[in-house]
């Protein structure tokens, strides 16, 4: 009887301590409000000379949210040699989040790439590198040509250990497509 | 953060052990045999019987079966069946014993060929009469519910739940690659699936099709289908199914037991090792323990041309259970942990619609790799918990109460390489606590013509997520009764059961906002179903019934990108209650093992069924555009045949033969419904044939499956075409190396023989991939000792 008893009694403490570690286990997140990352503009500066020309996308509830997105026109002049700096924002916080600081650290696993449509006469090159020597897309020379108007899609490709240069490898981070006049 | 030790042994290590006992063990059967006498005597006789309930007639599993004078120990399989072969004639003095039943011990006289059925009594029962009769009796309880035993585990251990089920006639899978595969029964799954683990109803996120049930098939004995009354018992929600999974049951006589289970399979370079360990200490009878756990681990799987990219996984989980036995009472407890790790294909991870169309056009993923183990982003993680405890009061004879307590925790992470976050922090944590109670009266009549079950359940759960919004908190709480009868009288048996539920829901959070949206559903289940036996081949089940299940929350309120999936889906908070009516009739012939055949029909009727309505223009987002889907409602129908048919030809040869018919309807729409399992037809042709002394159940076989093009889709319903019809061949062998107690078990498996390339239409990875190309399996259980 006295075994008996004793083996109740580790049972119970061994059922209790089970139990214990169990609730004690965090049931909820660490974080409840480890918040939401958004991307919720791409914003496109275009320089020449000491004239700017800033066009964007904006998806203010970001990609959760059921609100399309909205693209403004890219209106630009013919026959100009402009600087395109493309930038990444998360509006949502408060102050608003550089998302593209962290495009350019990360510089060996993205690339913007920049979809001209046939008939649209612009052109664009590389005006930066990451550490491998491969373009990022932060930075760009655009040059436009006669008046015409098409669509410029500019895709940012995330390509952790895979970035040769190549659109076809890795994840959009963005695609947007921007109707584009060329006076 | 609770560290399971095991955690820290090398896997190579732990296989590399595994694998010296195992040749360890080879070597010593071998010198054991050699240093036998060899005495030849006319010692062939064939004895064999069933273990069954005096009360119920249900056939006594794991009964342990002991003949003093041959030193001999066996067991009855599920089906409560021994066998011992090979006896000489002479007076035996056998011995039996079950947990939960008066052991027995009685002598018997055994001249020739003999058949005997043996009743147990369960313990504490007044009337202690042993019953020993001559005659086969038929169960006449299980047959609308469809088993898998322990061998059946066994010859595929190391897959996961889904797999296994397959073998059943009229199961499929939706899987996602090859690590993860959900069971899909009469063309429903996921949410429409309950599964009871050990008593206890599975509460993890089975919302995803992607999501696989987070259970340890190596801690199952039994695997079984409920489609009869008896599945109101534990829930009104499985619309598709009910899958029950056993363990096998603790030790009811002093001595310990363990074996180890290993597999390898050359596709995914898997290894698997589940070992388990139990026993019952002399100095304190009564109380029986289990540890039992099983490490898992795989890399990239092969396509018959190309690996496929971080498609490894690793599983390591832990089952530790006990019962205390003492009189009248019975308590007992478990604990349960499941832990998965797994990478997600990055040939299926994909940004948006574009880069979908860019994946569709490509012959081969455009993100490629070797093999490989190591598990890179993006990937999941899964940790399941429960802890259950039991207590069973055995009134008298015929009254039983039961009482248990359950709790679940469930974590699930998404990890993924998002702008802005670090690495290491999921993109998507979803957390859901359950708890759950439940009591059952159990009576049974003197003569077993009668038995009743009445009971309740009660469940409180509350969901959280961190990080992107797809699916709400909330709480819910619900509360289910229920009463299921059984008749026999002479050839007829009729069940019928009636469940009531209510279920309030509270969505707590939304978007990061709080918000306060209360919903309430009650509704009532039922179920009705008679077995006719015409004699002792044929019977004639039929069932019909009615079941209902509230929304989900997810089918209420997601909103957002589907992880993986680049879909965008909305759900609906209007959404009413999905109700089920069906119909099957089920037909079953049997002679013994020489003959067995099964055809089942059934119907199937969805009102409000719930699914995803595809919009005509895409979402668009910063990330492109996605395609768009809402929850709808409408009524549909499923109808379906499932045909088995097994012969034994003589000469050693067997043949088995399953067919799966499936067709089912939007009624509303008149339209097609999407990711209907294909007709499927398999086909088995195997020889057992005797090789050495030692070595017994040799049997070769050869298999082909057919899966026939899913031709019942609508035009531009799917982003690509629906695969082609594909047939498969494949081998599998297996044989017992016979010990002085349990055999050590070998099985031998080639899947896709020939490294067909095809796709799959219930593999969510057909649009970007192939599926796995040719496989070799080697499965070997090794019971280390037993002993008393």
């Amino acid at each position: 009887m006295q075994i008996q008893k004793k083996t109740i009694k580790m049972l119970g403490a061994v059922l209790s301590i089970i139990f214990l570690m169990a609730t004690l286990h965090s049931c909820k997140p660490k974080d409840p409000d480890n918040p939401e990352e958004l991307i919720t503009t791409l914003k496109l500066t275009f320089s020449e000379g000491s004239s700017t020309k800033v066009f964007q996308f904006k998806d203010a509830d970001g990609l959760g949210g059921g609100l399309d997105g909205i693209a403004d026109t890219i209106v630009l002049d013919s026959s100009k040699n402009y600087h395109l700096v493309v930038e990444v924002l998360d509006e949502s916080t408060s102050p608003t989040t550089v998302v593209s600081n962290e495009i350019l650290n990360e510089g060996v696993d993205h690339q913007f790439f920049f979809n001209i449509s046939a008939g649209l006469n612009l052109s664009q090159t590389y005006d930066d590198a990451d550490t491998k020597g491969l373009p990022i897309g932060l930075s760009n020379n655009v040059v436009t040509g006669s008046s015409s108007s098409g669509t410029l899609r500019v895709n940012l490709k995330h390509q952790p250990g895979t970035k040769d240069g190549s659109q076809a490898v890795g994840s959009s981070d963005i695609d947007v497509s921007f109707y584009t006049i060329i006076n | 953060m609770l560290q399971w030790p095991l955690k820290k042994l090398n896997f190579a290590t732990m296989l590399h052990k595994s694998c010296k006992i195992f040749f360890g063990l080879l070597i010593c059967i071998l010198c054991y045999e050699n240093s036998m006498a060899q005495v030849k005597h006319p010692c062939n006789i064939h004895f064999e019987g069933d273990v069954l309930d005096i009360e119920t007639n249900s056939p006594l599993e794991y009964t342990t079966i002991k003949i003093k004078e041959l030193n001999l120990v066996t067991q009855t399989d599920f089906k409560g069946y021994f066998e011992i072969k090979d006896i000489c004639p002479g007076n035996y003095t056998m011995q039996l014993s079950l947990n939960g039943y008066e052991p027995i011990t009685f002598t018997i006289v055994i001249q020739s060929n003999l058949h005997k059925d043996v009743f147990l009594s369960r313990s504490q029962n007044i009337l202690n009469t042993i019953q020993v009769a001559s005659t086969k009796k038929t169960d006449l309880l299980n047959s609308n519910s469809n088993k898998l035993s322990q061998k059946d585990l066994d010859k595929k251990a190391g897959e996961n739940l889904g797999t296994i089920l397959k073998q059943l006639p009229g199961l499929n899978t939706l899987n996602t690659g090859a690590g993860i595969s959900k069971p899909v029964i009469t063309g429903l799954h996921s949410i429409r699936v309950v599964t009871i683990n050990d008593g206890v109803k599975l509460e993890g996120q089975q919302w995803g099709a992607e999501h696989a049930p987070e259970i340890d098939a190596n801690s199952a004995s039994i695997i079984q289908v409920e489609k009869g009354a008896g599945a109101l018992q534990y829930s009104n929600e499985a619309i598709g199914g009910l899958i029950i999974i056993k363990p096998a049951p603790l030790r009811s006589l002093p001595g310990w037991n363990a074996s180890i289970n290993t597999n390898i399979s050359t596709v995914n370079l898997r290894g698997g090792i589940s070992g388990m360990f139990e026993g019952q200490l002399k100095k304190t009878p009564g109380w029986s323990w289990r540890i039992q756990g099983t490490l898992n681990k795989a890399g990239n799987t092969k396509t018959p041309t190309y690996y496929l990219k971080n498609t490894g996984y690793e599983e390591r989980d832990l089952n530790c259970m006990t019962s205390y036995h003492k009189n009248k009472w019975k308590l007992n407890a478990s604990y349960k942990i499941y832990h998965q790790h797994l990478g997600v294909f990055a040939g299926a991870h994909i940004g948006n619609l574009t880069d979908l169309l860019i994946a569709f056009k490509s012959p081969e993923p455009i993100d490629s790799d070797g093999f490989r183990y190591r598990i890179k982003l993006p990937s999941q993680k899964i940790n399941h918990q429960t802890i259950s405890f039991g207590l069973t009061y055995q009134i008298n004879t015929r009254n039983k109460l039961d009482f248990n307590y359950s709790f679940q925790f469930n974590k699930r992470q998404e990890f993924d390489k998002i702008l802005g976050r670090d690495k290491g922090i999921p993109a998507i944590e979803f957390y859901l606590n359950t708890h759950g109670v439940g009591s059952n009266w159990h009576f049974v009549n003197n003569h077993a013509t009668y038995v009743s079950n009445l009971g309740l359940n009660g469940q409180w759960q509350n969901n959280y997520y961190s990080g992107s919004y797809f699916i709400p908190e909330y709480n819910q709480q619900s509360i289910g009764i229920y009463s299921i009868h059984k008749i026999t009288i002479k050839r007829l048996s009729v069940e019928a059961g009636i469940r009531f539920d209510s279920k309030w829901q509270e969505i707590t959070r939304m978007k990061q906002k709080n918000v306060h949206l209360k919903h309430q559903w009650m509704g009532i289940a039922a179920n009705i179903g008679a077995i006719y036996q015409f004699d002792s081949h044929l019977s004639i089940d039929f069932q019909t019934g009615t079941s209902w299940r509230a929304p989900h929350a997810i089918e209420l309120y997601s909103e957002g990108v589907h992880h993986g999936a680049a879909s965008f889906e909305k759900g609906n908070s209007t959404l009413k209650v999905e109700r089920v009516y069906n119909v099957s009739i089920n037909m079953t012939y049997s002679q013994g093992d020489l003959y067995q055949a099964q055809i089942t029909v059934y119907n199937k009727y969805i009102k409000n069924f719930i699914y995803l309505q595809p919009r005509t223009t895409p979402v668009l987002t910063i990330r492109g555009a996605f395609p768009a889907f809402d929850y709808k409602q409408t009524d549909a129908n499923f109808k379906g045949v499932d045909l088995y048919f097994k012969i034994k030809l003589g000469k050693g040869f067997d043949i088995t033969e399953k067919t799966s018919i499936l067709y089912a309807k939007d009624l509303k729409n008149k339209n097609y419904l999407t990711l209907i399992p294909p007709n499927k037809i398999e086909n088995s042709l195997g020889y057992t044939f005797p090789i050495h002394k030692k070595i017994d159940d040799c049997r070769i076989g050869i298999n082909t499956t057919y899966v026939a093009r899913q031709n019942l889709v609508e035009n531009n319903q799917d982003l690509i075409p629906v695969p082609k019809a594909y047939f498969l061949i494949g081998l599998e062998g297996s044989f017992e190396i016979k010990t002085t107690k349990e055999p050590i078990q070998i099985y031998v498996e080639v899947d896709n023989l020939f490294n067909k390339q095809y796709r799959d239409y219930m593999n969510r990875w057909r649009y970007f991939a192939n599926e796995a190309g040719a496989n070799f399996s080697l499965r070997v259980k090794i019971p280390l000792s037993s002993k008393d």
